[in-house]
């Protein structure tokens, strides 16, 4: 990677995960004892791989793991691991000014044109936007888009939190303070997430952001014990809520709360349909303490 | 329940060791096998007249090698002394004193039969002191014959023939491995009138016709308790001579009733004898799978032992409830229902505690002989018919519930008999499928013993 | 015995299909009796029992249907392999069929339309299953790393598919009855339904203790001797308790619903316990009775399938029932009062209550079934009245064939027309129409 900080920049392949991670071990490391700068801006910079193509092998676990049917269709959450790496390099940049490492997934929101089969051909990009502050710290957008033959099929904005990060005192903040208490809905579904869940959705995503696999490697980041991936459970939030797309699928999940590993999520769908379509709304929440975890809706055409 | 010293004996060296201490050896008795060959050897005919000549003939019809005197060191199959001529006591003598040098030719599993008629049909003091002398010297020769050889007698009664179908197929079942543990028994056989039965000819078998190993062809047979053993094995011995069975047990045996009705073909039917509508549900079922009930076999029954100074109630109740109180309600009920065939069957099972009594069981000797009562006066009903009703009284059989009895007991029970041990289930379900044969028809009213000749209440 | 008495000119015009009878083995409760028997053992007891009581030994029954809802992978075809075994022509042709608990109804329903299109005379309908000698699986780990391993040719690769064993692979995994969709188990889910229409633990406890009382009075008189041949010492259902009261079901603490805002109802009293058990019945044309002198007992006048949409919370998971009954009726022309009796599955009072509170509800059979008005009430009386499952117990594939002999028999004493409704797994239900004969 050696673009500007500015403009696009063409990556030769998907970036490794793990490198991306201990990239940004080194810059925790670099900046703890000052050799980094910390900047205060985003970088502008767009990375961009083409022609990325889907691993037929690796596309089965992962709808296995998730329970799904293992279709030649791609699962819109999938399309979300495809191009993490992208999206990741661009927070590990050294001029990303919130460190990688301990950011707090806070919502994520997809908008698909169209189904995408697993044949097809990817050009992913991925860029930060709107640097903001947050009651907690600063959040962030990252989005990414897929193109399959120079046309958008899949657009995706996830928000990330850094806690405790504060890049400017005097921005307008948002609170969560006004949150009306919640009152659990009838459960239709009973998710078990054992205590291995991180680590095979790890396993499956590339995501092996150590927060998710184990008590001790996400003490080190400040988390209590391993918590289930976002990712994860806004997949099985969307697959479980549309089975099977056929046309465009738009989904978006706010996290309130991490789910700590091992848990029982109960979760509720709602289904309304119009004409043309249906919109499934959806809560997660603890079974047992009955605080939410997310909330969320899909839609589908 | 296996023998273990029957079959010791009967090998070599424990044989040798048995017969130096002067223990008893009992034999393997000759047992039916189909396609079974009546007469192997010759068959010595005793006794002068044309009711023994007239035997003769049919014998040799059989295929039978007929003697009319014994020829020395010439091994027999059996003996038949004919001696409805008899008039005094003093007409024995020949006849007899030649059975006793064909006693010694005997082959093992040999038979005596003495053909001869009823003392209770004279009013001739001396004839029926011929008569009923016949009876005490074959009982007489049973106790003496070796190696399961057995002596019964036939009474033809009335104007019965020694060429009768019913005598001659009363002697076919004598002479046959059918009746091997028959010992000392005597069937009283009377005429029958044309109507009375159906296609003899087809079903003694005498001639070669119909079907020889299946002369209950076509017939519908019952039999309670059916779950397991002597029950079980009247069923699958109906079956075998060609019966469609339906076996009766209580619901809670059917688990082995289906296994039963599955080896035998037949159908299980789970009921309670007991039940006041059992013969309506059997009947019902009858009607409904096979038009017409021909064999009725009452075999279910059960004990209650208990001194009577111990007796109670339940038990007394319970045993007279299902061993006799069902079979005369059931009756009363078949009798009364056209499904039940004109020339129907019914045998009961009684025992030999019910005609000498046992130890410990009243209410069960008190149901057994009323079986036998039962059996007298509904014969006695039927006299005239085509229907027939007759009891078989089982002796010492090898089954489950003797298995039960201690050892030395068992052992001892065992040898009480003529034949030196106990009969088995197939024993007794030969005797019944005999009676229920058309060969059968002319005995009616009769007790069958199936006891090898057991000292109790002989 | 001849099976293709007619079959060589069959009728193009569907025919009558009947229920010539039926057996089942009485239900053990799990871990009970039936421990250490398989579903083949079991259904191969089930089939000699009615071979026994029709005298079928050694015939070719026209098809054998039936199966099991945990079944082992060795049992791939657990009902051939039972007639194999049983007293049957070998050249009986069998299949499996698994629709979860309605598996046992629609094997009869399938074998029935064969039989109504000629294409076979007789046939046997039914299942088993065990919750005793279920099917335990090796976890997804080992299973991939024996597969992979299978799948290597060279000593290396041989090495590095065990080198992904992990310690926690090699405990295995037991089957679960929550719905794989939605990770709820069925009680949870009934708990849902019985909470959303207020079914009071009051009502469930008395549905499950006339269940108790009608299944006593029937083996009482008699009603289950030519429906039940004993098995393992068995010989009554082993849950059925005569003896219990509302005040003892009333004692019973809830165990579905717990985690609910609204009180929890649901006991082990009036939810069906885990059990083994196999029920088969006999189906025939007319013709094939009456040729054999076979009984009839009912004829098997139609039936219907339905599915809900449980994932989405647009109904209960066990109210697929409910759905199917308004479309079979309206297809017969028929309203409740039609009917003598209602056979509805018991799987939990609840399902029951909840299926009786939804066809009393206008508001509902307008909005979600569709109808006109409410679909209408169920005499109690005419419910059940020789007990189901709550007492007798659910062998799930099992279910099926004991409900349809049951209900025939009824018939064939009382005369009058028979609506039986089966929720399954999966927001299914399977109903059905037998009538009485003349």
């Amino acid at each position: 990677m050696n673009g500007a900080p500015s403009g696009e920049t063409v990556l030769a392949g998907l970036p490794s995960l793990p490198g991306l991670y201990r990239q940004a071990v080194a810059l925790v490391v670099r900046r703890t004892i000052g050799r980094a700068p910390v900047a205060s801006a985003l970088p502008s910079a767009r990375h961009r791989v083409h022609g990325v193509r889907i691993d037929l092998a690796e596309l089965t676990r992962f709808e296995q793991e998730l329970g799904s049917a293992a279709r030649d269709k791609l699962p819109s959450a999938y399309l979300h691991t495809v191009a993490f790496p992208v999206a990741m390099s661009v927070l590990a940049r050294p001029d990303f000014p919130l460190p990688l490492l301990g950011m707090v997934h806070l919502s994520n929101e997809v908008h698909q044109d169209r189904q995408v089969a697993a044949s097809e051909v990817l050009d992913i990009v991925a860029y930060s936007e709107d640097l903001r502050p947050h009651a907690a710290g600063t959040q962030v957008d990252v989005v990414t888009e897929v193109d399959v033959a120079g046309r958008r099929v899949w657009t995706g904005r996830s928000v990330y939190l850094a806690r405790g990060v504060r890049l400017d005192a005097s921005g307008p903040r948002t609170s969560d303070a006004e949150r009306p208490p919640f009152t659990a809905p009838r459960p239709t579904a009973l998710w078990t997430l054992d205590a291995g869940t991180g680590r095979r959705y790890a396993a499956v995503s590339g995501d092996w952001n150590p927060i998710h696999l184990s008590g001790p490697t996400a003490r080190v980041l400040g988390m209590r014990t391993a918590i289930a991936h976002g990712m994860y459970l806004a997949a099985r939030m969307v697959d479980q809520a549309v089975a099977a797309p056929t046309g465009a699928l738009d989904w978006r999940i706010d996290f309130a709360a991490p789910v700590p590993l091992p848990a029982v999520v109960a979760a509720s769908f709602t289904r309304t349909r119009y004409d043309g379509g249906e919109r499934v709304d959806v809560v997660g929440w603890s079974a047992e303490r009955r605080k939410p975890h997310f909330t969320g809706w899909v839609r589908a055409e | 329940m296996a023998d273990t010293y029957l079959e010791l004996v009967n090998t070599p060296l424990p044989g040798r060791i048995a017969r130096a201490l002067g223990l008893p050896r009992p034999a393997v008795l000759r047992r039916y096998t189909p396609g079974e060959v009546l007469a192997p050897r010759p068959v010595l005919v005793a006794g002068a007249g044309a009711g023994a000549d007239a035997l003769a003939d049919v014998l040799l019809g059989w295929d039978i090698e007929v003697r009319r005197h014994v020829l020395p060191g010439e091994k027999l199959s059996a003996a038949i002394v004919v001696l409805d001529r008899a008039s005094s006591p003093t007409d024995l003598t020949g006849p007899l004193l030649e059975l006793g040098q064909a006693v010694k030719l005997l082959v093992p599993g040999g038979r005596v039969v003495a053909l001869f008629r009823s003392a209770a049909d004279t009013t001739d003091p001396a004839e029926a002191a011929a008569r009923q002398g016949v009876d005490g010297a074959i009982r007489s020769v049973a106790h003496e014959l070796r190696g399961g050889a057995t002596g019964n007698g036939i009474v033809l009664r009335g104007t019965a023939t020694t060429t009768d179908p019913t005598t001659l197929g009363a002697l076919r079942f004598l002479l046959s491995g059918k009746s091997a543990y028959v010992d000392g028994q005597f069937l009283e056989v009377t005429a029958v009138s044309a109507d009375g039965v159906v296609d003899l000819a087809a079903t003694t078998g005498a001639e070669g016709e119909g079907i020889p190993d299946q002369p209950l062809a076509g017939r519908t047979a019952v039999v309670t308790g059916a779950a397991r053993g002597i029950g079980a094995k009247i069923a699958e011995v109906l079956a075998r001579d060609g019966a469609r069975v339906i076996a009766v047990d209580v619901p809670a045996a059917g688990e082995q009733l289906a296994a039963v009705a599955n080896r035998v073909g037949g159908t299980a039917l789970q009921l309670d004898i007991t039940a006041p509508d059992a013969a309506a549900r059997i009947l019902e079922h009858v009607r409904g799978r096979y038009g017409a009930l021909d064999v009725v076999v009452h075999n279910a029954g059960i004990t209650r032992d208990k001194l009577l100074a111990n007796m109670d109630a339940a038990r007394w109740d319970s045993v007279i409830a299902v061993n006799i109180a069902s079979q005369l309600r059931m009756n009363e009920q078949f009798l009364a229902s056209p499904v039940f065939s004109e020339s129907g069957r019914i045998i009961s099972l009684a025992s030999t505690s019910g005609i000498a009594g046992n130890r410990g069981q009243t209410n069960y000797a008190a149901s057994k002989a009323g079986v036998i009562g039962m059996v007298r006066a509904q014969a006695a009903a039927f006299d005239g018919g085509a229907r027939t009703i007759n009891a078989v009284a089982p002796g010492f059989i090898e089954t489950d519930m003797t298995a039960k009895i201690p050892p030395l007991t068992r052992q001892v029970a065992r040898r009480l008999s003529s034949l030196q041990q106990g009969g088995l289930p197939v024993d007794v379900a030969e005797a019944i499928a005999f009676l229920a044969s058309d060969a059968a028809a002319g005995i009616n009213g009769q007790v069958v013993r199936v006891c090898g000749q057991n000292l109790v209440g002989a | 015995m001849a099976d293709q008495a007619g079959s060589q000119n069959a009728a193009r015009t569907p025919r009558t299909a009947v229920v010539i009878g039926g057996n089942r083995i009485p239900f053990a409760r799990s871990g009970g009796a039936y421990a250490y028997s398989s579903n083949k053992d079991m259904l191969i007891a089930a089939l000699d029992g009615l071979v026994a009581r029709f005298g079928l030994q050694g015939e070719r029954i026209g098809e054998v249907a039936a199966g099991a809802v945990l079944k082992h992978s060795r049992d791939f075809n657990l009902t051939r392999e039972a007639v194999l075994g049983s007293a049957l022509s070998p050249e009986t042709p069998a299949y499996d069929l698994q629709q979860a608990c309605a598996t046992g109804l629609e094997t009869v329903v399938g074998l029935s339309n064969k039989i109504r299109l000629g294409q076979i005379e007789s046939g046997i309908a039914g299942g088993v299953d065990s919750a005793s000698d279920a099917p335990i699986v090796v976890s997804e780990g080992l299973r991939r790393v024996l597969l992979d391993l299978s799948r290597a040719r060279t000593p290396q690769q041989k090495i590095k598919a065990l080198g992904r064993l992990r310690p926690k692979d090699l405990s295995p995994n037991a089957p679960t009855t929550g719905e794989p969709r939605t990770g709820l188990s069925m009680g949870e889910h009934q708990a849902l339904t019985t909470a959303a229409w207020n079914i009071s633990r009051e009502a469930q406890d008395e549905l499950a203790y006339r269940s108790h009382q009608n299944l006593a009075a029937a083996y009482e008189r008699g009603f289950f001797a030519d429906l039940m041949t004993p098995y393992r010492g068995l010989t009554r259902d082993a849950n059925l308790r005569a003896d219990t009261s509302p005040e003892k079901l009333a004692t019973l603490k809830p165990v579905f619903g717990t985690s609910l805002d609204t009180p929890a109802t649901m006991t082990a009293g009036n939810s069906t316990p885990l059990t083994d058990g196999a029920a088969l019945v006999l189906l025939g044309s007319e013709e094939y009775a009456t040729a054999n002198n076979l009984p009839m007992l009912a004829t098997i006048v139609d039936a219907e399938a339905a599915a809900v949409d449980f994932v989405h919370g647009d109904e209960g998971l066990l109210m697929g029932g409910v759905h199917a009954v308004p479309r079979l009726l309206q297809r017969n022309g028929l309203t409740f009062d039609d009917f003598d009796f209602f056979e509805i599955h018991e799987a939990f009072a609840g399902t029951v209550l909840s299926a009786l509170a939804a066809w009393e509800d206008e508001d509902y059979c307008k909005r979600v079934l569709g109808l006109d008005g409410a679909l209408g009430s169920i005499d109690p009386s005419k419910l059940n009245v020789n007990g189901s499952s709550l007492a007798a117990g659910h062998p799930f594939a099992a279910t099926g064939g004991r409900i349809v002999a049951t209900l025939a028999k009824t018939l064939s004493e009382k005369g009058g027309r028979g609506l039986i409704s089966i929720c399954a797994a999966g927001g299914q239900g399977v109903v059905a129409i037998l009538e009485a004969r003349n």
